[in-house]
């Protein structure tokens, strides 16, 4: 059935085509919560937050373009609020969660003494993880947001130039500064981790 | 090409982005120098975890986690209808009797005009004459001059 058969149906209350509407695109607005978010829990709340904002605005829901650019605009919009709301909180618990993280790591070391190799390899993917993380949230917003539909959703140019709203040699600059500039990121971090 | 340069085409050579050209001269220099190669190795390995975050799933209970909510918040509504109903219709009654008391006062504003009778010496010989305080021989004496 196409969207705009499910939204007409929804529109008059259907459950059963909202139903098919949330099996339909779940997965992909998943996706590209974790991209921002990096965070399987937070990627799931942002699914029921955006469905749920959709069923409440439903009655004066006005289609003017495909259903799916709405909704991974909607996704990517939520997600940069929750990252800046977050990016607060964060910065006063960044010392401490550091702390922790440390004090958890020499505790896998001192059970892991006899495999070194694995305490390394933990810790190695950890920093990966982290730089990754941070490198792309230092992105500034709108290279995020093209840089995670591209990479986490594989949209093409076409696709997120339609999400974005921007035309298509735009978002192709847009990605190649934001590819630079992650490898900017990730390179500091590289020296950073390898000076200390 | 040196190691600066090689740096900024990185990602670029991770991808498979290059021309065939470009592409061969950093495989070459990343076989000779160690440090470029870890730092390929650093940004291949990051970019790879974003492959990682992709492979994961959505909750499979998403799905009836959304459509109960969905009719939880309309019990809500509902209820909340059923405690502002009667309230509005109080207030609505409310108001229609202010409302019919105010307009009755504004437009049909009588004045009682009270007379004390027992000071007789304010009023003209008519009213001292319905008041019983002069005599008709006095009230038609005086109305006949």
């Amino acid at each position: 059935m196409h969207d705009q058969e499910l939204i007409k149906k929804i529109k008059e209350d259907n459950q059963e085509a909202f139903k098919t509407l949330i099996d339909k695109y779940k997965q992909q607005v998943f996706n590209i919560a974790i991209g921002f978010l990096h965070d399987k829990t937070s990627a799931d709340d942002v699914v029921q937050d955006v469905f749920i904002k959709f069923w409440d605005t439903r009655k004066n829901f006005e289609l003017t373009a495909k259903f799916s650019t709405w909704l991974f605009r909607v996704t990517s919009n939520t997600c940069i609020n929750i990252v800046r709301r977050n990016k607060f909180s964060t910065s006063f618990s960044s010392l401490k969660k550091k702390d922790d993280e440390n004090k958890s790591l020499n505790f896998e070391d001192t059970i892991e003494d006899e495999n070194n190799t694995n305490f390394d390899e933990k810790y190695r993917q950890k920093h990966i993880k982290s730089a990754l993380k941070i490198a792309i949230n230092k992105l500034p917003k709108k290279q995020r947001i093209a840089f995670i539909l591209s990479k986490y959703q594989d949209f093409s140019y076409k696709e997120i130039a339609d999400i974005m709203e921007l035309s298509v040699s735009s978002i192709e600059s847009l990605l190649h500064r934001a590819k630079k500039n992650l490898q900017k990121h990730l390179l500091n971090t590289y020296n950073s981790l390898n000076n200390l | 090409m040196n190691c600066k340069d090689i740096e900024n085409k990185l990602i670029f050579f991770i991808e498979g982005k290059l021309p065939d050209a470009e592409n061969l001269q950093i495989k070459q220099h990343l076989e000779k120098c160690s440090e470029c190669s870890k730092k390929a190795e650093f940004i291949r390995l990051s970019l790879a975890f974003s492959d990682t975050e992709k492979n994961e799933k959505v909750n499979p209970f998403v799905t009836t986690r959304i459509l109960s909510k969905i009719n939880t918040n309309r019990n809500v509504k509902i209820s909340v209808k059923k405690v502002l109903q009667p309230v509005f219709v109080a207030v609505l009654l409310f108001f229609t009797i202010w409302l019919g008391n105010f307009s009755a006062n504004t437009y049909f504003n009588y004045e009682y005009k009270i007379v004390d009778y027992q000071d007789t010496t304010t009023l003209n010989k008519t009213e001292q004459f319905v008041a019983n305080d002069i005599s008709y021989d006095d009230y038609y004496f005086v109305n006949s001059q």
